[in-house]
């Protein structure tokens, strides 16, 4: 009786260290147009990666 | 933003852009990406360019046009890439392309005092509104020399113009002129990598 409490309190220790979360990664966080006419729209596509175990939400994005 | 939310192992895409408007220096800008990730919950994009009214002559490199305006009539550009350095350079696109947009280097190794050439064609429809985008490039031979070429395909939307008509008052007219509304300037295309 004594070792299935053990045995329960351990995966249930477990089961808590392993609580699932996303990650967010962004493999190139810069980029250079380097030079670039005036009166222009530069445009760039940023990759963003979810590396975690759970659903990651982008909530907004805000120029800086 | 193609996705907002995304499953373990997913991505998507965030397009920064960026108006050079009159600026002629070295700019640098930045946005925040708030996220549900707890221990990263603002993630920040950088950019930066070298915005220029005139190309700076003291470079190895001269291009042109350095602007591409995509029509319905005038869909296929050819920007000229000469090397004034005395080294050989090589010519290579550095940003991943569009869908609806057909770009080849012609000579991407170019001799110098020689021209490279960027043929640049547009192959899908055009939409309502028009959009702007860009692609960098590097040419490279003992230093590098980065540089963007913007471009615009035109909307379909004929640019309003402003009535010139003019009512006489009249007592039986008596109700305002509806607001004119701006139309929405979404601009619903899809880039592609």
């Amino acid at each position: 009786m004594k070792n299935l409490i053990l045995t329960a309190i351990l995966v249930l220790t477990l089961a808590a260290m392993s609580v699932a979360e996303p990650n967010i990664m962004i493999p190139k966080q810069r980029w250079d147009f380097g030079h670039a006419p005036q009166h222009s729209a530069l445009t760039h596509d940023y990759v963003i990666m979810n590396t975690g175990t759970d659903t990651l939400n982008i909530i907004r994005v805000k120029p800086g | 933003m193609k996705k907002k939310s995304l499953a373990p192992g997913d991505s998507t895409v965030v397009e920064l852009s960026f108006n050079t408007k009159q600026y002629k220096t070295l700019i640098k800008k930045n946005a925040t990406i708030y996220s549900n990730d707890l221990a990263n919950s603002q993630s920040k994009i950088y950019v930066n360019a070298r915005c220029y009214a005139t190309q700076d002559t003291t470079l190895p490199i001269s291009w042109g046009p350095d602007k591409i305006n995509f029509k319905q009539e005038e869909r296929e550009f050819e920007v000229i890439v000469t090397n004034k350095s005395d080294k050989e350079l090589n010519l290579v696109a550095v940003s991943a392309g569009y869908d609806g947009l057909f770009m080849k280097i012609k000579n991407d190794l170019i001799k110098p005092g020689n021209e490279g050439k960027i043929e640049f064609i547009w192959t899908d429809g055009f939409q309502k509104e028009h959009f702007e985008r860009s692609i960098t490039f590097v040419a490279s031979g003992d230093s590098e020399t980065r540089f963007t070429i913007p471009f615009v395909v035109e909307g379909t939307n004929p640019t309003p113009k402003k009535s010139k008509a003019k009512t006489k008052p009249s007592a039986k007219n008596t109700s305002k002129s509806p607001a004119v509304k701006k139309s929405d300037a979404t601009h619903d295309h899809k880039s592609g990598n």
